[in-house]
């Protein structure tokens, strides 16, 4: 940026006074502003690292009274300037910090007039990519969408956005640089925000999975909406935001007013995070009447046998070695020869080994149940494996001692 | 504008209060210190003017970029260029001192024979090319340097 440019920006910028800081961050600053002391304007800073002009320039064309309406763009050394008229109003986050949740109807109403305003803005071939309650004012026209930080334009053939931000909780997940962020991130975006409006819950919060499929808070419709728009997969969302109006337009008036859904007798909700663990629970309990024994008393007889012959030997072993042990520093006098008590410690550790496996798969297979093939075979050649070892062991330790 | 700016303590004022104090917090505790940073200092001075960078970018002969990061707490100010931004401002002699202090810069200091040229201008109102004639004719160094 040369100094002329940087001069004639100074002037521009210099036009403006600073009424109230509305926000300070890493994306930059923005501030209430009046230009010659009439009118009131917002003023966003932008670092330069993070601007896109031309997604800026693009949206100064738009002529769509629900999204900002750019006064001025101009670049300082190290940031880009944008002027855009303010709309009073409160933010939507703010609105349901205070107030709640809103009313299905209202809910709608919002999501409908932010569809509208995002659709103009995909129109232009710009992403908008930060769509949060904090970025969506309603105003007593309806629902504006303000801030345009982070948007980009569409670059066909990109594979990953240049900058990967986005609010947690709201950013579609492409947005953390899987690949290119499109029209459907938006969705994806939109559909977290009617999410956020219905249950007064923010998306990353542990509340917000329950709540949503409360039907007592959120029709079923809208909540299927929800969970369409955000699905992981971008093919299978809502392919534009007026698809996705659409959807909430079809939801008809009354299942809006009917906040108060009847349960289905005999089937409690489930929350969708606790659905998935529990499949294994549900598989199991839909098997017959006769129920996996998971105790090791209750398992096939060789296995306890084999165990309880395991532990005996071990006993013994460790109790002669002990013996021996405790009468050669008494008497001075080894009944044994080292090489013995070297041999004797092997075996007790093998036999220890061998132990503690027979444990773990008794413990982790858990059930005996003969349904359960690959676990008897597992521990069956255990067992096998385990005996040749304790024999083989028995048989060296003889030899070597009948060798002398 | 700062709070500062609306009322200032002169400094010698001050100092004969501390040095009357009976300990350091005696006096901590009843005087105010002042905590802006020089972008502060520099804002609250051309605010009191009704000026704007721009303005100040023109009288004090330094490149627009320079005054942007200045004004924006980003950039250090030698002795010299502070020198020229208070020329540039149109500070008084104790405005100037205070900028200079602000900008962690010796004061101007009248047994110095330059400082004292300096000093003369400031306070016969001289912009900054009238104070770099002086300076020039009588054998000193100008703030502006010259070509050449």
């Amino acid at each position: 940026m040369d100094d002329g440019q940087t001069l004639r920006s100074m002037v521009r910028d210099d036009a403006y006074r600073v009424v109230r800081v509305l926000g300070d961050g890493p994306s930059g600053r923005t501030e209430l502003v009046t230009f010659n002391g009439e009118g009131l304007l917002v003023r966003k800073h932008i670092p330069a690292t993070l601007a896109n002009a031309a997604a800026w320039a693009a949206a100064m064309e738009i002529d769509e009274p629900l999204l900002p309406r750019i006064e001025e763009l101009y670049r300082m050394p190290d940031e880009l300037v944008v002027i855009y008229d303010y709309v009073e109003g409160e933010a939507l986050s703010a609105v349901v910090e205070q107030e709640g949740r809103l009313e299905a109807s209202r809910a709608a109403d919002v999501i409908t007039d932010v569809c509208r305003a995002v659709g103009a803005l995909h129109e232009s071939g710009v992403v908008h990519r930060d769509i949060t309650p904090g970025n969506v004012i309603l105003a007593a026209d309806g629902a504006h969408l303000v801030d345009l930080g982070i948007a980009r334009q569409q670059h066909p053939g990109q594979r990953r956005d240049t900058t990967t931000l986005g609010t947690w909780g709201f950013a579609a997940p492409e947005q953390y640089g899987f690949k290119q962020t499109d029209a459907r991130s938006d969705v994806y975006a939109i559909g977290r925000l009617l999410g956020y409006a219905l249950t007064g819950e923010r998306p990353d919060a542990e509340a917000y999975e329950e709540k949503l499929s409360d039907r007592a808070l959120v029709p079923e419709a809208l909540c299927e909406v929800v969970q369409k728009a955000t699905s992981f997969e971008p093919s299978a969302r809502y392919q534009s935001a007026e698809e996705l109006s659409q959807a909430v337009a079809k939801v008809s008036a009354e299942e809006l007013s009917q906040a108060v859904a009847k349960v289905p007798v005999g089937r409690r909700p489930v929350p969708a995070s606790v659905r998935v663990f529990d499949l294994e629970a549900e598989a199991q309990s839909q098997e017959e009447p006769r129920h996996a024994p998971r105790a090791f008393r209750e398992a096939p007889l060789y296995v306890r046998a084999f165990a309880a012959l395991a532990w005996i030997a071990l006993a013994v072993l460790f109790a002669v070695v002990l013996a021996a042990a405790v009468s050669y520093f008494v008497t001075r006098d080894p009944i044994w020869e080292a090489e013995h008590y070297t041999m004797a410690v092997v075996l007790d550790a093998g036999i220890a080994y061998m132990c503690l496996e027979i444990y773990n798969a008794v413990r982790l297979r858990g059930t005996y149940a003969t349904e359960s093939h690959p676990a008897r075979l597992f521990i069956t050649r255990l067992c096998i494996y385990s005996l040749i070892i304790f024999i083989l062991m028995m048989a060296a330790s003889l030899v070597v001692a009948y060798a002398k | 504008m700062t709070q500062q700016a609306q009322h200032e303590e002169l400094t010698e004022e001050l100092l004969q209060r501390l040095l009357a104090s009976a300990s350091p917090e005696a006096y901590l505790e009843q005087a105010t210190t002042d905590d802006r940073s020089l972008a502060d200092y520099l804002l609250d001075l051309i605010d009191a003017r009704n000026m704007t960078r721009a303005d100040v970018v023109r009288a004090s002969a330094v490149n627009s970029t320079f005054v942007y990061q200045v004004f924006n707490g980003e950039r250090h100010v030698g002795r010299d260029n502070a020198i020229k931004l208070a020329l540039g401002i149109g500070c008084t002699l104790r405005e100037t001192q205070r900028l200079l202090r602000h900008a962690g810069v010796s004061e101007l200091w009248c047994k110095n024979r330059r400082d004292a040229i300096i000093i003369f201008c400031i306070e016969q109102g001289y912009t900054l090319p009238e104070c770099d004639d002086e300076l020039y004719r009588l054998g000193e160094d100008t703030l502006v340097p010259q070509e050449g």
